[in-house]
Formats: structure tokens, C-alpha cells, sequence
């Protein structure tokens, strides 16, 4: 799965969660600038697993992944890809 | 259009129907402004006396058809807001004693000004019944940006949204299930309180991004709420208490159900829910690492389950249960009361950091607790402050328990890495 499929699954999640559209959400922006806390972000990290089978509830995520949507579509994917090659 | 009662305003009705012997005669809280330059009284009725008629009809207003099948919030005769001024460096004292103070009848507002001399305290006595923590405070905004009216469209449910059978048996069943563990086991809690003792406070300030930062490096990013929750359920576990008796840790956590997009239309009424997290099997080895999994599996668990909107839409059955089966449900579920203590973090803060040109420089709330638990710890989150407020009732525990809990929290919350 490409980084920019994942990148829209991840802001019509994130579009649900805090009841907005994905036209208000920045990208590129910080999660907290999003209006996402720490609850909501597990439900993020719940649908990450449901949808792409990647378990960060646990923990597995650094700072840098978690920068913004796209910081952390490009993580996931990095996962698929990795997962694809072993 | 009528406003009518959803799951959690029935929740709600009972929490402040457990207060009323006390002697704040309901289930209220405070939210408390400190500034470091001086706030006149006159300033302070000014800005009561520019709310609107239709807001203060609101503010007047009550139930109606409280304990029947479609309760809707009737407004009142407006009324100013009664405010109290003293002067008093004991701020601390006065603050408990409007804490342990009834609001006067159909009055979801009233105010008092401390004059500390160095400091004063505009401090906000909220009805439960009307308002929230989360809400409360978007009121706050709407008041100190002098943006006071009623919200367009209806601020309560339009509907007693009765007529979805099958939605609200299916949550009802599924809660049921969820909360059959709980009453198997024993819990470390209070089993009797003091039906008429007082509510007494402690409060403690972190920097917020320092807590939040050693929560990120240790824990992983986006856990401040996850480890704040640990922290207060292994405290309460190691808690050295002889009133409390071994057994495990149930935290009823509440958590807002306002999302973003909905702030403005979503000040009035209750809009949080419960995610009840429990520890059990436990050993002293176990460190804070172990109490934070816990945690984010239970969070992830319920969030999966979705047991926060079944809590909402199953208390709208208790409506139409009859009185006697609903005291038996509710004592077979919550047999010896509410869980080891309440607790809830409001991450941000809504209410601005400044009034009239003056920064407010701490905001901090005060909730009161019903006899059982007896015992509430609270977080909020307001500009670069984190603020720990304990609430527990007047002797409902020996001497020098609740301080020894408080410290213990605190000295946690010092995260190391």
C-alpha cells in the first residue's frame, strides 16, 4: 500500500475522531494542532491495528513518528514494506 | 424546543442525590481564577450583571420530570448571580467553605471574589446538574471574552431519543457484562462514608511539559493520560490505609465526550462518560511500566468496544426500569459503591489565559465527591500547568492517610527515565 492511500485512511480516521472534515486537518501539522489528545490517539493507534495489522498500542512509536499524519503514514508504511520483505 | 436529559445527566441526578445530606446539599464543584494584580468587586458584578435574560433563565432553570421517562430542563425566573466578596489571606479555608455550602434553590451559579491581599481568587461554584468540568469551562470563556448568550440551537438532546430499543438493550447488555467483574471481587475502596461530612481539597502544580515529556521519553509519545491514571492507581494500591481493606484497583475514569468540532454547541448538560480501568494481579514488583500496559491495553480494549457511548445510552433505560429492580442492578454492579476513587484529566484547557488584560495565573477545580468513594483525584490541564486537585470527605479516613496518598502521587509524578 502506497504511503499516500495510507496517508488518507489515516485522515478520514482522524476526520471521525474528532468529528470534523479531512478539509480542516493539516497534514502536516502536529496531532495536538489536529485537536487530538491522548485518548483520541489511541483510537487512532486502535485503527492502525484493525486496518494495516501495525500494534503500536503497546508502544513501538518514537517522537518523530508521531510529528504529524504524514510523519506517521510514512512509519506505517515503512512497517508494511518491511513486513512485505521478510 | 425542549432540552432534554441524555444517559449521563440521569448518572448524574443520582451522584447529586448521594450529596444531599452533605452539607453543600449536592453534587457541585468549583472552579477556581488566581491573579497576582488586584480584581475590585465591582469589576466582578459588572461582568455578572452583562449576561443576558435568556442565559440567566438558563442559569435559573431545573429538571423537570426528574425521575421520569423524558426529563427536559425547564428555564427559570432570571436572577443576578449572587456574589460574595471577603477578604482573607486563609484563602484555602474559604475556598472550602464554599465548596461545603448549598447552591441556593434552581441556581446553577454562584461567585465569590478572595482577597488574599497578594493573590485573589474569582472563584466559580458550578450546579452539576447543568454543567461539566470540560463545559464549565468553555463557560468560562464565553463569560470572561464577553461573549455571554445562549448557544444557537438546542443545548441539551432534542429528543429523549427513547424510540431505538434495540440500540439502547444491546449497550445495556453489554455494559452489564462489562461491569459483572467488578462486582465479583473485592476492591481496595471506601465501604462506608460519612453521609454528612464535608468535602476537603489538596492541590499541587508540575510543568506541564516537563510531566509530558518524561511521559514521551519513557513511556512513548501521547501517554501523559495513560501514566497519570497509573500513577494514581498503583498510589491508591501501595496506599497505607487501615480503613481500606486489600483487594484490587477500580478507577471509574471519566472521559469527554465533546469532540472539537462540537465545543460551542456542547457547554450545557454532561457530556462525559466512564472507562473503568482495573488492576488485578498485581505484585509489589511490579513498577510503573507494568501499570502504564495495563492501562493502554484496558483504554485500547474499551475504546474497541466502544463501553463509553453503551454507559450513555444504557443509563437512558434506567429510566423505564422500575425503582425496585433499578436499586437491585445498581447494588449488584456497584455493590459497595463507585470504585477505589473517582478520577478525570481534562488535557486542555478551554478557559483563556488572561481577563481584562490580566493573566490569570492559575486555574484550578475543585469537584466534590459523594460519600462513597469519598475520595476523588482530578488533573487538568490549563497553559504550561498540569494541576492535581485531591478531593476526599471530611472523616471518612484516619489522619494523615490522605496526605500520605497525596505525597505519593506527587513524588510519582517527578517521572524518572
Amino acid at each position: 500500500m502506497t504511503e499516500e492511500k495510507i496517508l488518507e485512511s489515516l485522515l478520514d480516521e482522524i476526520a471521525v475522531v474528532t468529528q470534523t472534515t479531512t478539509a480542516e486537518l493539516l497534514p502536516d501539522a502536529s496531532f495536538n494542532s489536529n485537536n487530538v489528545n491522548s485518548l483520541e490517539f489511541i483510537e487512532i493507534l486502535l485503527f492502525i491495528k484493525q486496518q494495516w495489522g501495525c500494534d503500536f498500542i503497546l508502544g513501538g512509536l518514537n517522537p518523530v513518528d508521531v510529528a504529524s499524519p504524514v510523519a506517521l503514514s510514512c512509519r506505517i508504511a515503512s512497517e508494511l514494506n518491511g513486513a512485505e520483505k521478510s | 424546543m425542549k432540552s432534554y436529559a441524555n444517559g449521563i445527566d440521569w448518572v448524574v441526578a443520582g451522584l447529586n442525590a448521594a450529596c444531599r445530606q452533605m452539607p453543600g446539599g449536592g453534587n457541585h464543584f468549583l472552579v477556581a481564577a488566581e491573579f497576582a494584580i488586584v480584581i475590585t468587586p465591582e469589576e466582578i458584578r459588572q461582568l455578572l450583571d452583562e449576561l443576558p435574560e435568556s442565559l440567566l433563565k438558563w442559569l435559573n432553570g431545573r429538571w423537570k420530570r426528574a425521575w421520569h421517562l423524558a426529563p427536559y430542563w425547564r428555564p427559570g425566573t432570571p436572577q443576578a448571580i449572587p456574589c460574595e466578596f471577603v477578604e482573607d489571606e486563609n484563602w484555602h479555608a474559604q475556598i472550602v467553605r464554599f465548596a461545603n455550602v448549598a447552591l441556593p434553590k434552581n441556581c446553577c451559579l454562584t461567585v465569590k471574589l478572595i482577597d488574599s491581599k497578594t493573590s485573589w481568587r474569582l472563584i466559580f461554584k458550578f450546579s452539576h446538574l447543568l454543567f461539566d468540568g470540560a463545559g464549565a469551562e468553555l463557560f468560562l470563556r464565553m463569560l470572561l471574552q464577553g461573549q455571554a448568550k445562549l448557544p444557537d440551537g438546542c443545548p441539551g438532546s432534542p429528543t429523549p431519543a427513547l424510540n431505538r430499543w434495540g440500540e439502547l438493550f444491546t449497550a445495556g447488555r453489554r455494559l452489564n457484562a462489562s461491569l459483572r467483574k467488578f462486582s465479583r471481587v473485592p476492591l481496595r475502596q471506601l465501604y462506608r462514608g460519612n453521609k454528612q461530612a464535608g468535602c476537603d481539597f489538596l492541590t499541587a502544580s508540575f510543568m506541564l511539559d516537563e510531566v509530558s515529556a518524561a511521559c514521551d521519553s519513557r513511556f512513548g509519545p501521547f501517554t501523559l493520560g495513560s501514566v497519570l491514571a497509573a500513577v494514581v492507581g498503583r498510589a491508591l494500591w501501595l496506599w497505607d490505609n487501615p480503613a481500606w481493606p486489600p483487594g484490587n484497583i477500580l478507577l471509574p475514569m471519566s472521559v469527554n465526550l465533546r469532540r472539537a468540532a462540537q465545543k460551542e454547541a456542547n457547554i450545557f448538560f454532561n457530556r462525559w462518560s466512564l472507562m473503568p480501568l482495573y488492576w488485578a494481579g498485581m505484585t509489589a514488583d511490579d513498577g510503573l511500566d507494568w501499570w502504564v500496559a495495563q492501562v493502554r491495553q484496558q483504554l485500547a480494549e474499551l475504546t474497541a468496544t466502544g463501553l463509553a457511548y453503551d454507559f450513555e445510552r444504557a443509563n437512558l433505560l434506567m429510566r423505564i426500569i422500575p425503582a425496585s429492580l433499578e436499586g437491585r442492578l445498581a447494588l449488584s454492579r456497584f455493590r459497595n459503591g463507585a470504585g477505589s476513587a473517582m478520577f478525570s484529566f481534562i488535557s486542555e484547557s478551554t478557559v483563556p489565559l488572561s481577563w481584562n488584560h490580566r493573566p490569570i495565573a492559575s486555574l484550578i477545580h475543585y469537584p466534590i465527591v459523594p460519600p462513597q468513594p469519598g475520595l476523588g483525584i482530578f488533573f487538568t490541564a490549563y497553559g504550561q500547568q498540569l494541576n492535581l486537585t485531591m478531593t476526599w470527605q471530611q472523616q471518612s479516613f484516619p489522619d494523615g492517610t490522605v496526605e500520605r496518598l497525596f505525597s505519593a502521587i506527587v513524588e510519582e509524578l517527578k517521572i524518572k527515565n
